[in-house]
């Protein structure tokens, strides 16, 4: 299947993001990044923790290979946002980012107005922006129109596991935008992933439902595999939809 | 001097210490570590050639695991 993911510059064979967080150790991680085959990666800045003498978990990227995609968790506002993508610029991190402010800890829901307000800031500071949105099909427009390189909706919230339940807007957002569409929270299973890809979104992020998995290099395939069948049945064409019977056998009387 | 880390005090019996010299006296290795002072954002090419005042509050940050 020759079916390639372009978003801003860049050509991406795998539709899959994965995000680093929470998992058991940067081997599970380095395991899980490969098993994927993900070429697109997440990670997040923080303090640092004078008593923590971890591995850190960027020897875990391949930087030849996969594109780090930073994010600006922990935001509360666009100044912080802003702030953060500097940090993450002077980390080495590139200008790729993951625009992502969320004022509240319950539902981690993203700040519409100030998700817009930053996303103009850094798009003209130079910044390769790919906010995280509620499923808004009119802030995806918005977004796209102050010249974003990808809209991020979410299907439900961060690490809740529950799956799509944004799916008429997120088919909204699909149908009208004219940059990719990563559909990323909540997907807590590849059949969730597949959903996302036969809609004809551009592409998914997954992680926690891969880091705390029993097994999360296994989850990590397992997500790709759903991906690419959910792409593959995208490309192919859906049957329609009935309420109603349509024999499947010749309706002939013996 | 006290030079405030992460908004945690700590204080060195001498003067005009440079970021590096910090992260030195914290056994932290500068790799992947980015400094904000005084609202400058800083990488590990300038931790050589700024220096820290007495009172100096720094934030270092890193990169970890997020999604």
């Amino acid at each position: 299947m020759n079916d390639i993911l372009k978003i801003a510059d860049r050509t991406f064979k795998s539709r899959l993001f994965i995000g680093t967080g929470k998992f058991p150790s940067t081997q599970s991680l380095r395991d899980s990044i490969a098993a994927s085959g993900a070429e697109i990666i997440t990670v997040a800045l923080r303090r640092v923790d004078l008593n923590d003498t971890s591995e850190g978990i960027i020897s875990a990227i391949d930087r030849s290979t996969q594109l780090l995609l930073p994010n600006t968790s922990g935001a509360r506002n666009a100044e912080e946002a802003v702030r953060v993508a500097k940090i993450a610029r002077a980390a080495g991190c590139g200008n790729w980012l993951k625009l992502e402010i969320t004022p509240e800890p319950r539902y981690l829901l993203p700040d519409a107005v100030e998700t817009l307000k930053a996303a103009e800031i850094l798009v003209k500071e130079g910044f390769i922006v790919l906010p995280y949105i509620n499923a808004d099909p009119i802030l995806a427009k918005r977004l796209e129109d102050v010249g974003c390189a990808a809209v991020m909706p979410l299907g439900s919230p961060i690490g809740s596991n529950r799956g799509i339940k944004t799916i008429d807007s997120i088919k909204i957002i699909i149908e009208q935008s004219n940059i990719p569409v990563v559909v990323d929270a909540g997907l807590g299973a590849p059949s969730d992933a597949s959903l996302a890809m036969e809609i004809g979104a551009d592409a998914v992020l997954v992680n926690t439902a891969i880091a705390v998995a029993g097994n999360p290099a296994q989850m990590a395939r397992a997500f790709s595999e759903g991906v690419i069948a959910g792409r593959r049945a995208y490309l192919a064409g859906l049957a329609e939809m009935t309420f109603t019977a349509n024999a499947s056998s010749p309706v002939i009387n013996a | 001097m006290k030079i405030y880390v992460n908004d945690k005090e700590h204080s060195f019996d001498c003067a005009g210490l440079t970021i590096n010299d910090l992260l030195q006296k914290l056994n932290m290795s500068c790799t992947g570590v980015v400094a904000e002072l005084d609202g400058d954002v800083l990488n590990s090419k300038d931790f050589s050639n700024r220096s820290l005042s007495d009172g100096s509050k720094i934030e270092l940050i890193r990169i970890v695991g997020g999604g």
